[in-house]
């Protein structure tokens, strides 16, 4: 099984760092995995993207091919990449920042609306979690990395010093696991 | 892609090859920045003077190219690093490099041209890497890495292949190779080969030893002559001990993509899918693309007959393949040039017509 993600939204939310993350845990779960960002003409507050691939198999291109989830934390990331959702794909949708009337596709994608930004705002107390918050609930729905491993690299890669913003980013990815599952349910 | 054992780790293409070549005990770095290669200088910045080597930024191509020539001639293992415009500028130095049979490193993470072009990625270097590229009758041993492990085998392996052949070899990339991670295991497969360089380096004739000239220009009769076949020995040798490719799926194959670096990947995609549709397609992956793999390819039009050449580009290698297969085989063609990367779709599309 192949699983193609896009992670998009402003430079600065942290969507290279999300991207990133999936990757990582992938490959300490044993799988195979690429990671291809966009580079070159892209700034704070412009619009960053990057494609991580997560595979049982051998990943031939790293390019973007039929994604089947999107990870969206902007407006203009939503327009751009909506239509490219293979059928039966995910998107998980930053609705604090996304108006719903953009969305365009119809019952063949399944769209989870959270929240990110309030929700990071509320539970780590900063707006910079939203990643996490969007991750966890990605992960509820498409579990193809373990949380317990994302946690493990998060504690792992932060010196002692970043404990305190590493337990807001858990709490901010475990908010987003729990609203995907009320909406579930 | 031979499956290796060690600690893998998930690591950016540029920083794979920089630190190959500090494991290959790369001494000195000279370059000038351009996307989409600056995570190589950047790395290298700091990574050199760790090991006690030299890291300088020039102030331009034509700098760090003749920089490298002047390490070279006093045996240090050297390297530079750019992307297609910066390696044009670069292309009398590395003629020079040949001309003086000095061993160096050079890497160029190809973006599209001609001109100053963009930053997307190409294989549009392929007709300048492998046909020497700067004036005069010489050759440049070209490394095709297709994955961030072989970034950092291919370099690590280029510093031994430039001191075995005292001669420039270039490991040629793209931006997607460069800008993508992947996991990959940062330690050589094998010791590095540093031959003793005493015989011939400029150190100083202190020692009271003969005084030494390297140079390229020789006004004597026939002694110019002479330097261009010593040249075409070495690449004879290269020719015969230095071809490498990767050759797979292709027992049963109906028909086989020939492809290298990113384009290869892509070819892999649509392999996989093929497969799955139960059309047998193989793949022949050049990993040198000087040395050519002629005689491989050759065998290859013996039992596979129909072969699709897949480039970033309008169609380069594909003269090299059309030379090698002759009449034996059909060969086709499709390339996407300047950044318009080919999708697994249409590889399969062409696949079909074939």
């Amino acid at each position: 099984m192949q699983c193609e993600i896009i992670t998009a939204g402003f430079g600065g939310q942290g969507i290279l760092f999300t991207g990133d993350l999936i990757a990582q845990a992938g490959l300490r779960e044993g799988k195979h995995v690429t990671f291809l960002p966009t580079y070159g003409v892209a700034m704070r507050g412009g619009t960053a993207n990057c494609l991580v691939k997560v595979s049982d198999e051998e990943i031939g291109s790293p390019l973007f091919n039929r994604p089947n989830a999107g990870i969206i934390m902007n407006e203009p990331s939503l327009v751009k990449f909506q239509s490219g959702v293979a059928q039966g794909g995910v998107i998980i949708a930053n609705s604090t920042l996304i108006d719903h009337s953009i969305y365009e596709r119809g019952d063949d994608v399944r769209i989870f609306w959270v929240p990110a930004t309030q929700t990071a705002r509320d539970v780590a107390g900063t707006e910079r979690s939203a990643n996490m918050v969007a991750l966890g609930a990605f992960l509820a729905v498409e579990p193809i990395v373990e949380v317990a491993t994302i946690e493990d690299i998060l504690r792992d890669v932060s010196g002692e010093h970043k404990r305190a913003l590493i337990e807001k980013n858990i709490a901010a990815l475990e908010a987003g696991r729990d609203l995907v599952a009320a909406q579930a349910a | 892609m031979a499956e290796r054992t060690g600690n893998k780790q998930l690591v950016k293409g540029n920083v794979a090859l920089a630190e190959g070549a500090v494991q290959a005990g790369c001494k000195c770095y000279f370059g000038y920045p351009i996307t989409p290669q600056n995570a190589v200088p950047e790395y290298l910045s700091w990574r050199l003077p760790e090991v006690g080597g030299t890291f300088l930024q020039a102030e331009s191509e034509v700098a760090s190219i003749n920089m490298v020539l002047g390490a070279a001639l006093t045996g240090a293992r050297v390297m530079t690093s750019s992307s297609s415009p910066g390696i044009s500028l670069m292309q009398e130095g590395i003629s020079f490099l040949a001309g003086d049979q000095l061993p160096a490193v050079i890497v160029n993470m190809q973006r599209c041209g001609p001109g100053l072009g963009g930053i997307q990625p190409t294989q549009g270097d392929y007709f300048q890497a492998t046909r020497g590229g700067g004036h005069g009758d010489y050759r440049t041993l070209v490394l095709a890495p297709a994955n961030v492990q072989e970034l950092f085998d291919f370099t690590y392996l280029a510093f031994d292949l430039a001191d075995k052949y005292r001669n420039p070899i270039l490991v040629l990339g793209d931006a997607i190779l460069g800008q993508m991670k992947e996991p990959a295991i940062l330690e050589p497969d094998h010791p590095r080969e540093e031959p003793d360089k005493s015989g011939w380096t400029l150190t100083g004739a202190k020692d009271g030893r003969p005084l030494r000239n390297i140079r390229s220009m020789f006004l004597g009769e026939g002694v110019q002559e002479q330097l261009n076949y010593t040249l075409r020995e070495k690449y004879d040798r290269m020719e015969r001990d230095e071809v490498r490719y990767d050759q797979r799926w292709c027992d049963d194959a109906d028909c086989a993509i020939i492809a290298f670096g990113t384009a290869a990947r892509i070819a892999i995609s649509a392999i996989h899918e093929a497969r799955d549709e139960g059309i047998r397609v193989g793949l022949f992956r050049p990993q040198t693309l000087y040395p050519f793999p002629f005689d491989a390819i050759r065998s290859l039009s013996e039992r596979v007959k129909r072969l699709l050449v897949l480039e970033l580009n309008t169609g380069q290698m594909v003269e090299d393949v059309r030379a090698a297969v002759g009449d034996r085989a059909a060969v086709g063609f499709h390339g996407r040039p300047a950044g318009g990367l080919p999708s697994v779709t249409e590889v399969l599309a062409k696949i079909e017509e074939l």
